[in-house]
């Protein structure tokens, strides 16, 4: 799917990939400033590599051993979702859609994307009265319609407060599932990147560390130094139970109920779900008179070094990472396979408004 | 003989009615070719770039009369003779005046966010659609603003136009070369009503144009979202 050769030299150091992957999401992950934006320009023709050669999708767009072959921008049927969406701010919603409508051949219908991103309500207005989550929606749904052969993501949640984030990014989910798209995702959060991709690739300084699963890639040492100081996000998708009280919501991970508070009315669809890894609690017996409204029953599948925290994690229905000290580590004896109680705070727990319905048809 | 020519003379008339002409048909000559070269400097990266920026600034410093010896030997040059026409003061106010064209839609294009023909050229726009519906349509204030600066500009227009146009009456003799004319005739005719009509002109044109400028300068076209 995805077959990057290429070096280019920059002002403050050299991007320097060469890796191939068959993930149909791929995620381009680390920390600022280490290439990946590059990296993405030089695929989608924004840049050009010095030397090397990209294919995507067994089609060739840029090698320069082959007398400079280099596909322009209009024609490599990319599309592509800039860090802030960048509307056109002078037209409606609705002729930023219709900008590049099937401009690579035929694709998903207007309608479906204006469904599936909830964008009906904005059709007439100009693109720069919207706020951040409209707009990076808009810029997803205008991507989509130009029926593009890989969809490549360039941060699109940069700016967001954490709740719109969480709400674009499952409306991305839903899009990704349902148009079954290839896309390279490129961002600074391992959260989202767990969530969204099959496979990522952690980039620092220009060169290729390592690539896995995104869960491997998070328990590599080498992604401790980018990582560890970040709040680790778990974000997950979860359908709401039938019994919930006036303040909470029941949700289900597994066959066990989470309870949220302040989560309003679901109406029985998923909503997306998270939780930091710190706000996790680890017990080996099952504690009693808790305040805590959520004690799930789960098993240790893996505990690595992250810099100064250690990472836990834990299947209890979903696979939740939990950030612990080494001493905590220790004294529990936590380790591979260990059953555990995660303890989490109805009130620790954000969800993403349940909006987003079921895919559309393909 | 109505009011206005009372107050004017025919003479008069007739040399602002020139003046506007010569000043349109300069704005139209310039328009095309002005919108072009700024939209290329505010893009390029071309080594070029300098040695354009020069030329195309050049006659907006030199003293028009040299401006006008260089497009005298230009036009002389040419396979058919426009010397001491309307033609010739049209080429002269154009060549004179383009420079505050390039200069205001270049500032104008250049405060768009040069992404954004990117984004287009991914939704497979060609260059010529991506400037068309991007790039021109989020510069044009910008671009009527260095028009009408333009315009302005043309209208005044006289060292240029008096080498390759000379000065007749009803043909090139326009506003400036009116009152220049005027103030050396041993009569002294009063030439208080062209100079009221020039500065009115001017003054409304440059008016119009620094409004437009100032509202794209705050950052009307540039992509603002609220967050």
């Amino acid at each position: 799917m995805f077959d990057i050769d290429v070096s280019k030299s920059l002002p403050t150091f050299s991007l320097r990939i060469a890796a191939t992957s068959d993930a149909r999401v791929l995620g381009i992950v680390g920390p600022s400033g280490c290439g990946k934006t590059t990296l993405l320009n030089c695929v989608a023709g924004i840049a050009d590599p010095d030397r090397g050669r990209i294919t995507l999708d067994s089609r060739t767009l840029f090698d320069s051993s082959q007398s400079g072959l280099r596909v322009p921008i209009a024609d490599r049927g990319v599309g592509f979702v800039f860090q802030d969406g960048l509307l056109f701010p002078h037209m409606t919603v609705e002729a930023n859609l219709r900008y590049g409508f099937h401009a690579h051949g035929p694709g998903p219908g207007f309608r479906d994307v204006v469904d599936i991103l909830e964008l009906g309500q904005l059709l007439s207005q100009r693109a720069d009265t919207l706020s951040g989550g409209e707009t990076r929606r808009v810029a997803i749904g205008r991507a989509l319609m130009s029926a593009p052969r890989v969809l490549l993501l360039d941060e699109p949640l940069t700016g967001l407060d954490r709740r719109l984030a969480r709400i674009t990014l499952a409306y991305l989910q839903r899009v990704l599932e349902a148009f079954e798209l290839p896309a390279m995702y490129v961002s600074h959060s391992i959260s989202d990147v767990l969530l969204l991709c099959e496979e990522a690739w952690l980039i620092t300084d220009g060169e290729l560390v390592t690539q896995g699963s995104p869960r491997a890639i998070l328990m590599h040492s080498a992604a401790a130094e980018t990582f560890a100081t970040r709040h680790l996000e778990n974000v997950f998708m979860a359908r709401p139970a039938e019994t919930t009280r006036e303040e909470f919501t029941t949700f289900l991970v597994g066959d066990q109920p989470l309870v949220v508070s302040g989560a309003g009315s679901a109406s029985g669809s998923e909503a997306m779900l998270s939780i930091y890894g710190t706000d996790i609690i680890l017990a080996r017996k099952k504690p009693e008179l808790i305040s805590a409204r959520n004690v799930l029953r789960g098993r240790i599948t893996d505990v690595t070094a992250a810099g100064q925290r250690m990472l836990v994690g834990v299947d209890v229905g979903a696979d939740w990472i939990v950030q612990l000290t080494q001493s905590a580590i220790d004294e529990l004896d936590l380790k591979p396979g260990a059953d555990v109680y995660a303890i989490v705070k109805a009130s620790a727990i954000s969800v993403a408004e349940p909006r987003v319905r079921a895919p559309a048809p393909t | 003989m109505t009011g206005a020519t009372t107050l004017a003379g025919t003479g008069d008339l007739s040399a602002i009615a020139l003046s506007i002409r010569v000043s349109c048909a300069a704005v139209v000559v310039m328009i095309v070719p002005g919108v072009l070269l700024a939209t290329w400097l505010a893009r390029t990266r071309s080594r070029c770039r300098p040695i354009v920026e020069v030329v195309t600034m050049a006659p907006l410093v030199m003293p028009p009369v040299v401006t006008g010896f260089i497009l005298l030997i230009v036009l002389r040059s040419l396979p058919f003779d426009i010397l001491f026409t309307w033609w010739a003061a049209v080429f002269a106010a154009a060549i004179v005046s383009v420079p505050l064209l390039i200069r205001t839609t270049r500032a104008a294009i250049e405060v768009i966010d040069p992404r954004l023909p990117h984004v287009a050229a991914t939704l497979g726009a060609s260059r010529l659609r991506s400037l068309r519906t991007i790039t021109w349509p989020l510069a044009w204030k910008g671009i009527v603003g260095g028009v009408l600066l333009a315009w302005a500009r043309a209208l005044g227009e006289f060292g240029a136009t008096i080498v390759v146009a000379g000065n007749i009456p009803g043909e090139t003799r326009t506003i400036p070369l009116a009152i220049w004319t005027a103030i050396q005739s041993p009569t002294g005719r009063s030439v208080v009503p062209l100079i009221v009509a020039a500065a009115a002109l001017s003054a409304a044109a440059i008016a119009l144009s620094e409004w437009l400028v100032r509202r794209t300068s705050k950052g009307g076209n540039v992509v603002r979202h609220r967050r």
